[in-house]
């Protein structure tokens, strides 16, 4: 019954079905009326036997005017369709056949991607529409509608628009995707790409887009495209949800390689359906397969959550709606569930929802990776300093107790034989001579302490920071800069490990200035203040001019000395200028222990 | 200790050479003899307890064993026995450790065999033997002690930019004068007052009017 206002019906309650095992004619079914039984769904799903499918309403103008409507099964995976038009009498007064999913859309009696076809109804006139439906192999949805044709138009435009928006969508997140993971190298962005882009094509095929628009002719996809494309998706949901979710942190290898298993086994039937005729068989699989999968990723996110997992509520929030509608279709297929018409027509937009939220927690997850690997390169980066330091450490250490402990005791004897021989000598001129030996063997003696308490003060962590600074630049000799050592300030202790690089980069720096500065006067300082030690190094010779003749030696030092500072969380400022150089080393009292010596677990796996 | 009797002195260091140079002069003094030598701290105590010595030349750096603390114990177990630590290490620190702990002398082991010879006689009448060349400067030692000093405690540019504050300048015209930068100026003064623990300028100018700088 078509009232004057009408503008869509989906028919619930008023188609009739026949299914016949062969072939018959119009005529024939004309006969058999009484062998048509009522459908009840709103979208009834019929059977997988290859049988031919007769669908039969009436339609009644009841309205004052004439009407222009369309009948459509908004359906298209049909091998062959047949539309009849019956008056009252039951004369056949229109008919279509052998229309199907290749059809092309320029040969339809309405431009549409689905089966649709006119019906002019004069006021008061009812007509029987007989629609006969054929699939090979597999089962077949009935979204039958009626429409008025001027919604009709409508409706289609503004579905359509709603399914390029959203494939537009998918074609631009798989285009950033991959074009960020070519510069990245971030596998999600890869598997991302790959699930948007499969995404996308399942649901162009699903539409009827390829075979419509884009007339494919493989005859190796064939009726199997859209399964295809599914098998494909499926792999890169499982897999995208298996890197996005982390499982191999918290579920270990084992599953982590089960998963990957499942992935692979997948796109596997994929190839299998790409080289093997369409089957309603392999197609039954495929909707259990997509169906355990599903469940898998849905158990992985849920399994997620409980190891308490923040990004997997994203991912629950992003898989519900589809999983819900998805798990819905898979359901009529296998035990032929009602399913309704908005969820039908919703179907196609669901994944769409996904996409967004699941590129937003992409998105969230990259920040987090990226100061993960910021914090991993800072980590690594503190190690090496700490071996650089440690190995120069532990060489100086070794050179300085070979020359302090082993030639100084070795030179102390010589000096001594050598006074002892002085005694025993008569001759005086000989004598003399040895007395000119003494004070070269004692410069000696005092040059190799030096050098040696450079390399490595004795009994440093016993003697301490500031009194071993004292002693070393005390026992600087005063030509050519005389050097001046202050302390202010209740002396703190600190780490031995601090103190030591303290002393280092000190040291460094008064030998710059006594072997290069040229300054008359240098100062030392070492300001306890309350959080912090301050070391101000300064002299007055030509700060600038050693600067720019660069010696190799000296550059390199301060070279060490910023790696010292930095790895000690001490900040080193150094001016150089016409007047002389000034130094400030601040080192907190507050050593922040370094990761270097525990690396993370989590950034040591990646 | 009778004149009859030699003096039994033990030496302790891990140098074989120094060691054996070390044993050699002392046995060509008169009244003197070496009784044993130890390379290892851990022969110290044995050797102690079978040779009794009247004297001991310990060395500081006995294989990551600090013989000043080993030291600290003979003295408290046999402590008739006279300590004199002789090493290469010229630190004070370590000198007045010694010198805290009891120990009877410290000596260097690159000293004149007359200094050595000294100590030793010194430390066996009953008295210390410390070898103030390495204490350094009395002046130096009293910075660190002296309060009125360290309230000086200044550094050669420090006076020179008191002296100018005093005379009125900025800190960039500190800054032209004495061809430095802004910021080395300002720090400076930051240090300046946290030693002299001064707040206000004109603080810091009756200080340096005071104390004539």
């Amino acid at each position: 019954m078509v009232g004057k206002n009408f503008s869509t019906s989906s028919l619930t309650g008023h188609v009739y079905l026949l299914t016949t095992a062969e072939n018959i004619s119009i005529d024939e079914v004309k006969r058999r009326q009484e062998d048509f039984s009522l459908l009840h769904d709103e979208i009834p799903t019929l059977g997988m036997d290859s049988r031919f499918h007769w669908i039969r309403y009436q339609v009644r103008n009841a309205s004052p005017d004439t009407k222009n409507l369309i009948a459509d099964i908004r359906y298209n995976e049909l091998n062959d369709v047949c539309f009849y038009v019956l008056d009252s009498i039951d004369q056949v007064t229109y008919s279509r056949e052998h229309f199907n999913r290749k059809t092309h859309i320029s040969k339809k009696p309405v431009h549409s991607r689905f089966f649709s076809f006119p019906l002019r109804l004069k006021p008061g006139e009812t007509v029987s529409v007989y629609w006969r439906l054929y699939r090979r192999e597999s089962f077949i949805v009935v979204p039958a509608g009626l429409f008025d044709q001027e919604y009709f138009f409508t409706f289609n435009a503004t579905y359509d628009f709603f399914l390029y928006l959203s494939l537009g969508v998918f074609t631009f997140t798989f285009l950033l995707s991959l074009l960020l993971y070519i510069f990245t190298k971030y596998r999600l962005l890869l598997l991302y790409s790959g699930y948007t882009l499969f995404y996308g094509l399942s649901i162009a095929s699903m539409e009827g887009i390829l075979t419509q628009y884009f007339h494919l002719n493989f005859s190796l996809l064939e009726d199997n495209t859209k399964n295809v494309f599914f098998c494909c998706l499926n792999f890169f949901v499982i897999l995208f949800a298996v890197h996005f979710l982390e499982i191999r942190s918290f579920l270990g290898r084992k599953i982590y390689r089960l998963c990957i298993a499942q992935a692979t086994l997948v796109l596997l039937f994929g190839v299998y359906l790409l080289l093997t005729p369409f089957t309603g068989t392999t197609s039954l699989i495929l909707s259990a397969v997509a169906m355990f999968d599903m469940l898998l990723v849905l158990s992985l996110v849920i399994t997620a959550l409980l190891y308490k997992k923040r990004i997997a509520i994203l991912y629950l929030i992003a898989m519900s709606p589809l999983f819900v509608s998805a798990s819905w279709m898979i359901l009529t297929i296998i035990f032929g569930v009602t399913r309704t018409a908005f969820f039908y027509q919703s179907f196609p937009f669901l994944p769409f929802f996904e996409m967004i939220v699941l590129g937003i927690g992409l998105g969230y997850k990259l920040i987090i990776d990226r100061n993960h690997y910021l914090i991993g390169l800072n980590t690594l980066q503190k190690q090496f300093t700490s071996s650089i330091v440690n190995t120069q450490d532990a060489e100086r250490q070794r050179i300085a107790a070979d020359l302090h402990d082993d030639l100084g005791g070795t030179l102390a004897t010589i000096r001594r034989r050598l006074w002892d021989l002085r005694f025993k000598i008569n001759n005086e001129n000989l004598a003399k001579e040895l007395d000119e030996l003494d004070p070269l063997i004692l410069k000696s003696s005092d040059d190799l302490r030096r050098i040696s308490h450079n390399l490595m003060p004795p009994e440093f962590e016993r003697i301490g920071f500031a009194n071993s600074l004292k002693q070393f630049v005390t026992e600087i000799p005063s030509q050519p800069t005389k050097f001046q050592f202050v302390v202010s300030g209740d002396v703190q202790k600190m780490p031995l490990e601090v103190e030591l690089n303290a002393y280092r980069i000190v040291s460094e720096m008064v030998q710059n200035i006594f072997k290069h500065a040229n300054a008359a006067r240098a100062s030392v300082q070492l300001l306890y203040q309350s959080d912090f030690l301050r070391v101000v190094i300064e002299d007055d010779g030509n700060g600038d001019k050693v600067e720019k003749s660069s010696v190799l030696a000296s550059g390199m030092g301060l070279k060490n000395s910023i790696l010292r500072a930095d790895y000690i969380g001490a900040s080193l400022l150094r001016e150089s200028g016409e007047a002389g150089t000034f130094v400030i080393l601040d080192i907190p009292y507050r050593y922040i222990s370094n990761d270097a010596d525990e690396p993370n677990q989590d950034t040591a796996g990646r | 200790m009778t004149l009859t009797s030699q003096t039994r002195i033990l030496l302790v260091d891990d140098h074989h050479i120094f060691n054996e140079g070390l044993k050699r002069l002392i046995n060509e003094q008169p009244g003197y003899s070496v009784c044993g030598q130890v390379y290892q701290s851990k022969d110290i105590f044995p050797a102690i307890e079978n040779l009794r010595p009247h004297l001991i030349l310990l060395d500081v750096n006995l294989k990551g064993v600090n013989g000043i603390d080993i030291g600290k114990r003979i003295i408290k177990d046999y402590p008739a026995i006279k300590v004199i630590v002789l090493t290469m290490y010229n630190q004070s620190k370590l000198l007045e450790e010694s010198r805290k702990t009891g120990l009877h002398g410290y000596l260097l082991k690159d000293a004149t065999t007359a200094k050595l010879l000294n100590g030793i006689e010194t430390v066996l009448q009953g008295r210390s033997y410390f070898d103030e060349a390495i204490l350094g400067t009395p002046q130096q030692e009293d910075q660190f002690t002296d309060t009125f000093a360290q309230k000086l405690n200044l550094t050669f540019r420090e006076i020179e930019i008191i002296r100018l504050i005093k005379n009125g300048y900025t800190n960039e015209q500190i800054a032209d004068q004495l061809h430095l930068s802004f910021f080395t100026i300002k720090t400076h003064r930051k240090n300046i007052h946290f030693k002299l623990g001064l707040t206000k300028v004109t603080e810091l100018i009756d200080f340096a009017v005071k104390n004539g700088i």
